[in-house]
């Protein structure tokens, strides 16, 4: 049987307290709540309600969940600002935990919980959808849910990477705010165009599938360049220089 | 000196196959196939991550290409709605073989310490006849010659290249497919063995020059290793320099300093702000990488590699407390223990131990954002206890603690020295310094101007067997008592001291026997009509440490107490104006 690697539980530590500390502020959960039950809702009643033609629900589907993501990786990250603001970065460096971990124990957060929302709300754009008028889910075809999904995994890992990796070298919290917001506003919007592009374009559809594997590759090509940038030495040279 | 280690400086393991098998997972997901990605974790990267690494190097590579080829084929035939090809067995089997021994090359290639330009063709042509149609060949050349030259790129750590080189891959795949598409298949194949020429041959140059930096790094560890002692905690010759960003400019900050200290040792770390206290720790924590010489904390090196295994050992607790402050103060205590590994079963334990000595047993429940300063200073004292700490790194331990408090925090420092725990301490309390350290370290401009040893008869190195008489306002003239006296037997130096009281005269002599001189020397001043009312030992102000000119007459306890000076203080006022 394989036992859990030092890192793995680490890394399994780290994301388990961020998650905690980020479900203890009340503000952040409603905001989250309300975009991942609320929003979905009201835009499948609204595209139920406006006779849209069926082959535009994945692309109104793609931008449900890609604000999801937004929404998500955004707050999800805004822990890095507030981690600088109240330094308690130094604590976890100086303990015996790898680089791999530390950053991972950042990431993963961002990403299961873009993930988490966007699935979830995907899954009620349908429902509504289901509900009100059910011959508009005739547009979501296996491959359209498969692009789709991994639009929204892909974007998720890239804000994570990217997110980190360019938070990690500032030390003002404000603009690593800053940063974050504008760097997860680009990645959603190369994803959708990305992923309406393979919808609609001929020559985008086809190459769908390899733009379904590609996405998630650049997601993963992202997190490891994250990865490579967060490292111990350069992240305490930020916090004192 | 101690004995003395190696320190070997190699990459981990888990480290290289973790970023190989992420890679392959990067690759295989830029390629096609949903299920390919998810057999290449569930089979290569999984059992890299969590063990079993034998495993993981000859077997998984070769199954989960296998699987994953197979996975991959299936995805695409599915998406592409091929029915005709997801039924053909044999077809499929093939097509899986054969890009499983491609796989099984990329794993040979980055286990292989020496690969060459035969191996790859060896393995990559003969893979590529197993698939059942020749233009593959090209195609496995191509992805083996990229994977090889990115799993180089993932062992050398350069992962900015990688994720270059990984974009760039997925762009010929983009561009191959399109001239494929347009009708250009032959033109699709030449380029696809041209790039794939060219990824090989990067590969092979960069893994020679990582074998040559690896021989490097281990030549430099080697000569490196006569200093480091598995016995104590020290550095070496230590230079930091600082970056100052807005001056585009580097200044020395650190340095070059040099001290080490036993096991079980305290030492203390004095001077003025902007000494260069604060700084050490840090070097010693691993958190500042010195530009040039070595630190240790019991054999181990503190760099890069031995990050972890070094931090294991450490305990910090920095000026800034850096708690969370929505956590529970036990739930802190916890998160940390599992941080540091300590089992389930003595955490709790361990936690109320610590509270209790920290008498913060009752704000075991409460939101760290309600504690007060002092017990959140408490609070980040236990969290560097918690895991027994063989080095304990403390800045300010009792800055903000009430005197009760700061002493049963002086108790537990005391109780650590007894169990070989080394401490070393920067701080500016005095009495803190005089009660716990063995020795004294005082720090001015980044560098170590003097070091003052604990006196084995119990004196301390701050009073340094000088002792102060306070004298009565009296009308009589000061000049001819510091004759009388320094005429005395055992009176070595004498001189006065401005009082607090007006017109108070504060007489301090030195002497190694106190026991014969002070009687002698109060009896002296009795004889002369002064009126003698408080005889004690002799402190160093604050000030006369932490002065610029090091204005320390302690040159009896030294000789005696055997103190050394490093940066060459010359003779001091204070030494001058003794009889």
């Amino acid at each position: 049987m394989l036992t859990m690697s030092a890192d793995a539980r680490d890394t399994f530590v780290i994301v388990w307290r961020e998650l905690c500390d980020l479900a203890c502020d009340k503000a952040l959960v409603i905001v989250v709540a309300g975009s991942t039950f609320g929003l979905p809702l009201y835009l499948g009643y609204l595209a139920a309600t406006q006779h849209l033609a069926a082959s535009h629900m994945p692309a109104w589907g793609l931008e449900v969940v890609l604000l999801e993501v937004f929404i998500a990786s955004t707050t999800a990250l805004q822990g890095l600002a507030v981690e600088r603001e109240q330094g308690t970065l130094l604590p976890l460096i100086a303990s015996p935990v790898s680089d791999l971990a530390l950053f991972l124990g950042r990431a993963l957060p961002a990403v299961l919980l873009s993930a988490g929302q966007s699935a979830v709300a995907l899954g009620l754009f349908l429902m509504m959808l289901a509900v009100r008028e059910p011959a508009m889910l005739s547009g979501f075809k296996p491959a359209t849910v498969l692009l789709v999904s991994a639009s929204a995994l892909s974007a998720a890992m890239m804000c994570a990477g990217l997110g980190i990796s360019l938070g990690s070298r500032m030390r003002s919290s404000r603009a690593i705010g800053l940063t974050l917001t504008l760097s997860s506003l680009g990645v959603v919007s190369l994803e959708s165009a990305l992923g309406l592009w393979g919808m609609f374009d001929p020559v985008g559809r086809a190459l769908a599938s390899d733009l379904t594997m590609t996405q998630p590759a650049l997601g993963l090509a992202a997190l490891a360049a994250g990865a490579a940038l967060y490292r111990r030495a350069k992240l305490v040279q930020s916090l004192w220089r | 000196m101690g004995r003395t280690v190696v320190v070997p400086a190699k990459r981990s393991a888990l480290a290289r196959y973790v970023s190989a098998g992420t890679l392959g997972a990067v690759f295989y997901l830029a390629q096609a196939g949903a299920l390919a990605p998810l057999a290449y974790v569930g089979l290569s990267v999984w059992p890299e991550l969590f063990g079993q690494r034998r495993f993981a190097r000859v077997v998984a590579p070769v199954l989960c290409g296998v699987f994953a080829e197979l996975g991959r084929y299936l995805g695409l035939s599915t998406l592409s709605g091929d029915e005709r090809s997801r039924q053909n067995v044999t077809f499929v089997f093939a097509y899986g073989v054969g890009f499983g021994a491609a796989e099984a090359f990329r794993a040979a290639v980055l286990s292989s310490r020496s690969p060459s330009w035969l191996t790859l063709a060896l393995l990559a042509v003969p893979a590529g006849l197993a698939g059942p149609i020749p233009t593959w060949v090209g195609t496995l050349f191509f992805e083996a010659n990229w994977s090889a030259l990115a799993g180089v790129g993932a062992v050398r750590g350069r992962w900015g290249i990688l994720a270059a080189l990984t974009l760039c891959h997925v762009l010929l795949n983009f561009v191959l497919v399109a001239l494929m598409s347009a009708g250009f298949g032959f033109g699709a194949q030449c380029a696809s063995l041209a790039t794939a020429t060219v990824a090989g041959s990067l590969a092979v140059n960069l893994w020679r020059r990582r074998l040559a930096l690896t021989a490097t790094s281990e030549s430099a560890s080697e000569q490196a290793e006569g200093a480091v002692d598995v016995d104590s905690i020290g550095v070496e010759k230590v230079v930091c320099l600082y970056d100052h960003a807005a001056s585009h400019s580097k200044g020395e900050l650190l340095g070059p300093l040099s001290f080490r200290a036993k096991a079980g040792q305290v030492l203390a770390l004095l001077g003025p702000n902007g000494a260069g206290k604060t700084t050490t720790l840090r070097v010693l924590a691993g958190l500042l990488r010195p530009v040039g010489g070595q630190t240790w904390v019991f054999g181990t090196a503190i760099d890069q590699e031995n990050a972890c295994r070094v931090n294991a050992l450490i305990g910090l607790a920095a000026e800034e407390t850096g708690l969370y402050p929505k956590m529970r103060v036990c739930r802190y205590l916890e998160f940390f223990a599992s941080l540091y590994h300590i089992p389930r079963w003595q955490r709790d334990d361990r936690i109320t131990e610590l509270l209790r000595l920290l008498e913060l047993e009752q704000g075991l429940d409460l939101r760290i954002a309600t504690l007060s300063k002092g017990a959140r200073q408490k609070l980040a004292l236990a969290r560097a206890l918690l895991h027994q700490p063989r080095l304990l790194l403390l800045d300010e331990p009792t800055a903000a603690l009430d005197p009760r408090v700061a002493c049963s925090v002086r108790r537990a420092i005391a109780a650590l020295k007894a169990n070989e725990c080394t401490v070393v301490i920067a701080t500016h309390d005095l009495d803190e310094a005089q009660e716990l350290a063995d020795e004294f370290l005082i720090m001015r401009r980044g560098q170590i101007v003097r070091r003052l040893h604990q006196s084995h008869h119990g004196q301390g190195a701050l009073t340094a067997g000088s002792f102060e008489v306070r004298l009565a306002p009296s009308a009589h003239e000061a000049p001819p008592i510091l004759e009388t006296l320094a005429g005395l037997d055992g009176v070595e130096q004498v001189r006065f001291e401005p009082g607090v009281d007006r017109g108070e005269l504060v007489l301090v002599f030195s002497t190694t026997t106190p026991q014969m001189t002070n009687p002698a020397v109060l009896k002296a001043l009795l004889g002369m009509g002064f009126k003698p009312y408080v005889l004690t030992r002799h402190r160093l102000s604050i000030e006369q440490i932490y002065s610029p000119e090091g204005a320390l007459d302690t040159s009896v306890g030294e000789s005696a107490l055997g103190c050394d000076t490093a940066g060459g203080i010359p003779d001091t006022p204070a030494r001058a104006k003794t009889c």
